[in-house]
């Protein structure tokens, strides 16, 4: 069963070029829990992030890295298997600037 | 894996011309079909054998041709693998492929006329002039080996198929032997061909053909040992295939839309002997429900999703729901 409890996503207008670096959650749940990035419509740009295998209980909050430039990013995570379930009450993505846009 | 067979027992006598008996030196009552079958297939008893000649006082001259044919099966357990109890030619393992066989027949005794002369049959054209009858007692006197030269070799299939025979052919008027033990030994191999399944072994299937929404099974040849598809049979348990395209190389097929929902099936491939005998799985397909429809009702704590088939049949099948997902907003710089 799917379940949202939160997720706040911050935007900005700024445009400048962004590395996705790492990306906390506190996620529990039954299965394996697959996470993406996704530049805008996907025009150009995804990366496919490492799994988490979820627990039911758990105390730790896992951490993911990945190696992903773009204006924006968004972050999508799934499940893809039958009885598979996430219940996620936090995600917080650490990003850096790395440039200051895209050349012209 | 290699080995030795026998085939033994002989099942059945299917001819028989001139004079033959199976039964007790010196007695020879017993001329059917079933009593020459039975004295065949004797090895223990010496004095219950197959005789062919003037047997008794009262039969005709022994001059000229006598033959007897006898047949297996493919269903009677008569095929003994290693010394192991014996099985059917249907239960043979996947693979299993003759290297070597030779027909044998045992000598009980014999009175014969110089010119005599003695055949084994391996089929109703083929026979083996003996080098000459044997006297006495010889389990191993009269041998007839196939031939595995040439550029089919014999399988199984054919050498069950076949037979045998023992022709006799006297110039004496009294003239006599006396047979037992027909059966044939050699050497066994098994043997794995390469092929490839698409949808691959495990993949979700629809079943019914292209008009149905079903999806199309493809079984291709692959380097190696290639499978040659154009001698198996291929078949699931839950219906009749609709064959598209069978060649060498090449088996395409639809399921037919009885195995809606049957969820996982093996396809099997049915050898005709040329590369094996028996049957062999290719592979698991899981057949989905096809057309199915549900009624959504949010059940707490329920994980999966439960079809309906169309056909309202009562059948159902429990799915994943499909990849649930989340998506933050847009993240930037």
């Amino acid at each position: 069963m799917l379940r949202l409890d939160l997720l706040v996503a911050k935007n900005s207008l700024t445009g400048e070029l962004v590395h996705f670096g790492v990306t906390r959650m506190r996620v529990t749940g039954s299965g394996v829990l697959r996470s993406f990035l996704h530049s805008l419509d996907d025009a150009s740009n995804q990366a496919t992030l490492p799994t988490i295998t979820m627990q039911a209980n758990t105390n730790r909050e896992p951490t993911i890295l990945s190696n992903f430039i773009d204006q924006y990013g968004q972050l999508e995570v799934k499940t893809t298997a039958i009885d598979e379930v996430f219940e996620i009450s936090k995600i917080v993505i650490f990003v850096r600037p790395v440039s200051s846009g895209y050349p012209q | 894996m290699a080995g030795v067979f026998e085939i033994f027992p002989t099942v059945a006598c299917v001819q028989q011309s001139g004079t033959w008996a199976g039964g007790l030196v010196g007695t020879w009552l017993l001329r059917t079909n079933a009593d020459l079958l039975t004295a065949i297939n004797q090895h223990l008893d010496v004095n219950l054998v197959l005789g062919s000649g003037k047997l008794l006082v009262g039969d005709p001259s022994a001059v000229g041709s006598h033959l007897v044919r006898f047949n297996f099966s493919l269903t009677d357990p008569i095929i003994s693998l290693d010394g192991n109890p014996a099985i059917s030619f249907n239960d043979l393992p996947a693979g299993f492929e003759v290297t070597s066989a030779t027909l044998i027949v045992a000598s009980r005794s014999s009175i014969v006329t110089a010119g005599s002369q003695l055949f084994l049959q391996q089929n109703a054209v083929d026979e083996l002039l003996q080098a000459a009858f044997v006297g006495g007692n010889n389990d191993l006197a009269y041998q007839f080996p196939y031939d595995f030269s040439g550029p089919v070799d014999p399988t199984m299939l054919d050498i069950l198929s076949n037979g045998y025979g023992i022709r006799t052919v006297y110039t004496g008027a009294g003239d006599v032997a006396f047979f037992d033990h027909g059966r044939i030994t050699g050497t066994y191999d098994t043997f794995a061909f390469t092929y490839t399944l698409d949808p691959p072994d495990g993949s979700d299937v629809d079943a019914g053909n292209d008009d149905e929404g079903g999806n199309l099974i493809t079984i291709a040849s692959a380097p190696g040992n290639p499978l040659d598809l154009s001698h198996v049979t291929i078949s699931v348990a839950c219906g009749p295939i609709t064959i598209v395209e069978q060649t060498a190389s090449i088996f395409k097929f639809y399921l037919p839309i009885l195995c809606n929902g049957a969820g996982p099936t093996d396809i099997m491939a049915t050898g005709d002997g040329t590369q094996f005998s028996g049957s062999v799985s290719l592979g698991t397909l899981n057949i989905l429900l096809t057309n199915a429809s549900g009624i959504y009702t949010l059940v707490p704590g329920k994980t999966n999703d439960t079809l309906y088939s169309s056909l309202r049949d009562g059948t159902t099948r429990n799915v994943k729901i499909p990849n649930p997902f989340a998506k933050t907003g847009f993240i930037g710089g």
